[in-house]
Formats: structure tokens, C-alpha cells, sequence
């Protein structure tokens, strides 16, 4: 029986982490997705405090991420701030109630709105993209439109912001979302600003994973004034992630948009089956 | 299938949100930095104070749970830093991350201000009170 030590354990962290970091940063999500899993299924550890370090894992790769995408010009800004309003106040609400509500319905639902996303990805991809976008008042006052280096050779490609007030109230579901399962609203964030605002897919995942570090802040703190994040747990995640999700963000801006919605769609998929087993066992 | 592009007129403010954006991004690359700094020298210090957690036959199990030996919290924070151990520089580096993003938050208020983009001023005042406001939750 081999014991593991503290320094054992450590240097595994760090390793899994930096494979969740590149994906984590790739497709928009944070690399809780894996995190989560891992330390409650492998290590055993709480699942409160598996929460906490996934939390920690997601701003971790939200920030690094974010850092060069908005210096790049792949965020919009104006629009990730405005969303936020509401991510945070879903976060808030889901780190409070967190402790009432019946995990297993929440896996449920959450399994059933990752499949739902996968199924609405593949039908896109197949389909042509909303030719002219709906005039939103609230998107014009606030002059949300932006515009990112995503064309031919980083020419910069202008996108309409639309339905702005629907995605607002969409973005508080998925804070609480993020808050209750410990893990970056990227899954939710991205289909919604892709499909339904008009935002392009590679500026939706910028944007989402520059949103991600705000929504996971607000339930963090709620977690560790409640003494539900371990340093320890938490801090060799961080720095594992740190790697990865450098590498991944100097991936985004260079790999076309059918292989990163691919790899997007799997990943949905793979969670998803991994949610539902969780639900149902 | 390309877009309208933004009229003449518009290229100030996306010239602006040009400076925001890269105070923002500096902003967050320096707050993540300055906490893996922080987090690598609190691990060292933990690991030389316990040669033990190294060797063993001590297991992680000792530092992860309910009865963990390491701080946690805000209050574990202080004592732990003013007793000077490593285990309060980690966690003091894991405060640092979990800041990160409030201060991105900020760094786009005061950025937005100096632009005098009034709106999207009031909108990054308002994260940043939701922010500051779950800090100050229990």
C-alpha cells in the first residue's frame, strides 16, 4: 500500500490540474468540470471542500485566460461587465442556498442542460447563423456591439449584440448554477452568448471566460468567510491550472472555430454523462 | 457572413475601451502572478517546517478535511500569518486569486471613468458592490 504524502499529493494535483487548465481555457469552461470529480472520486476528499478548491481552480484559470484575451482584443468587455451584474447575484444566491438544496436534482438538471447545449452546438454547426440581428435598445444604449482580431489573418470582424435583457436573466441561472456545483458557468455562458445574442463563438468564449472569475469571486467569498476553501486543496490546483491555461489561450487565437466547437461538444457530452451517473447512483 | 461594420463616428470609444482593456488585462495577469508567488514560497515553507509531510509516513489526509491541520478562513488567515507559518502564506496567496477578479472589476470602473463612458462606469460599479457586498456576507 503506498502512503500518499502531502508532497505526493501536491504534485499530483498539480498534474491534473494543468490538463484541466488547457482544456478549461480552450473551450471557455473552467477546469472544475474536472476538479470536482477528481478530488471526491479519487482522493475522497468532502465534496464541500472539493467545491471550495474548484472554485479557486476556476478564477485560476478565468483570470489567466482572461488577462491575455482582453489584451488581445478577443473579450468583449462592456458586454462580460453587464452580464456579470447578473452571474454574481446568481452566484450569491447559490452559495447561500447551497447548503438546502437536494444535490441529486441538481445534477439532474444540470446533466439535462449540458446535453441540451451539446445537441444545439451540433445543430449550428450545420446551420446558418441569424443573418440580421434584432435592434435591443438596452445593447445600443450601452453600446455593447464590439468588435474582435477573429477574421482572416486577426482582421478585426464586428458583432451586433442582441437580446440582451433574455441573456441577463439566463446569466443568473447559470451563477446559481456555478455556485452550487463549484464550477465555471462557461457551458452556460457560451451557447447563450453564441446562439441566442449573436456574439461569435470564439468572442463568446473570451468574453465567458473573462465573466467566469467574477461569478466564482462572488460565491468564493461567501465559501471561505465559511471556511469551505482549504488552501491547501486549492492552492497546487491554482498553479497547475496556471500552466495549462496558458498554454490553452495562446491555443484559442489560432486554432479555427469547427475544431474548437468540436472539442466543446465532447466535453459537454462527457460532463454530461458524468452528472447524470452522479444523479441517478 | 460579415457584419456592419461600426460607423466612423465610433472609432473614439472603441479606442477607449483599447486603453480599459489593457489596464484590465494587466491588472489580472499581475494579481495571478503575485498569488503564485505566494502560494510556491507558503508551500515551501510548509514542506521544510514539516520534513514529514515529504517522507511520511505522514498522508494528505492529514491536511484535507473537516479537521485539517491548515487554516482556513479569514480568521485562520491572521493567526496563521502572525504566528509566521507557511500554511498562512499559502492560504494568504489563495485570498490573493480569489481577489483577482475584484480587482480586474475595479481596474475596468476606474478605467471606464477616465474615458468618461459614464454607463458602462455605473455597470462595473455595480459588480464591483455585488462583489464587495458577498465579501462582506456570511
Amino acid at each position: 500500500m503506498v502512503v500518499i504524502t502531502p508532497l505526493l499529493f501536491i504534485i499530483v494535483l498539480i498534474v491534473i490540474a494543468a490538463g484541466a487548465g488547457l482544456l478549461g481555457s480552450l473551450v471557455g469552461l473552467g477546469g472544475g468540470i474536472v476538479v470536482v470529480p477528481v478530488l471526491t472520486l479519487l482522493f475522497h476528499v468532502d465534496i464541500r471542500l472539493a467545491v471550495g478548491a474548484s472554485l479557486v481552480t476556476v478564477i485560476a484559470t478565468s483570470a489567466t485566460g482572461a488577462s491575455r484575451l482582453v489584451r488581445a482584443g478577443m473579450v468583449n468587455v462592456r458586454l462580460a461587465l453587464f452580464l456579470a451584474i447578473a452571474t454574481t447575484l446568481g452566484a450569491i444566491t447559490g452559495a447561500l442556498i447551497s447548503r438546502s438544496v437536494p444535490t441529486r436534482f441538481l445534477f439532474l438538471l444540470f446533466a439535462a442542460i449540458l446535453i441540451y447545449s451539446a445537441v444545439m452546438m451540433v445543430r449550428r454547426g450545420s446551420g446558418e447563423r441569424e443573418a440580421r440581428g434584432r435592434s435591443d435598445a438596452v445593447a445600443d444604449a450601452l453600446e455593447l456591439h464590439g468588435e474582435a482580431p477573429i477574421g482572416d489573418g486577426g482582421q478585426l470582424v464586428a458583432h451586433r449584440v442582441q437580446r440582451s435583457v433574455l441573456g441577463l436573466g439566463l446569466m443568473y441561472g447559470a451563477g446559481v448554477v456555478s455556485a452550487l456545483l463549484g464550477i465555471g458557468s462557461g457551458a452556460l455562458n457560451v451557447p447563450t452568448m453564441d446562439m441566442l445574442m449573436g456574439v461569435p463563438l470564439k468572442v463568446a468564449s473570451a468574453t465567458s471566460s473573462f465573466m467566469i472569475g467574477m461569478t466564482a469571486a462572488a460565491s468564493a467569498a461567501v465559501y471561505l468567510a465559511r471556511g469551505q476553501i482549504d488552501p491547501f486543496i486549492a492552492a497546487p490546483i491554482a498553479l497547475g491550472v496556471l500552466g495549462g491555461a496558458t498554454l490553452g489561450a495562446r491555443l484559442l487565437t489560432r486554432v479555427n472555430t469547427t475544431v474548437v466547437r468540436w472539442v466543446f461538444i465532447a466535453v459537454l457530452v462527457v460532463v454530461a454523462a458524468e452528472m447524470l451517473q452522479k444523479g441517478l447512483s | 457572413m460579415s457584419r456592419q461594420p461600426r460607423a466612423g463616428h465610433e472609432v473614439g470609444p472603441v479606442r477607449a475601451d483599447r486603453r480599459v482593456e489593457r489596464v484590465v488585462g494587466t491588472v489580472l495577469g499581475a494579481g495571478v502572478a503575485l498569488s503564485m508567488v505566494l502560494i510556491v514560497v507558503g508551500l515551501v515553507l510548509t514542506l521544510v517546517a514539516h520534513p514529514h509531510y515529504v517522507v511520511g509516513p505522514v498522508t494528505y489526509r492529514r491536511l484535507v478535511g473537516r479537521h485539517a491541520h491548515f487554516p482556513v478562513g479569514l480568521s485562520g488567515l491572521v493567526h496563521a500569518l502572525a504566528h509566521g507559518r507557511g500554511e498562512g502564506v499559502v492560504l494568504l496567496g489563495t485570498v490573493v486569486l480569489l481577489a483577482t477578479p475584484i480587482f480586474g472589476v475595479v481596474a475596468a470602473l476606474v478605467g471606464f471613468v477616465r474615458e468618461r463612458v459614464v454607463p458602462m462606469a455605473l455597470v462595473a460599479l455595480a459588480v464591483l458592490l455585488i462583489l464587495v457586498g458577498a465579501v462582506a456576507l456570511r
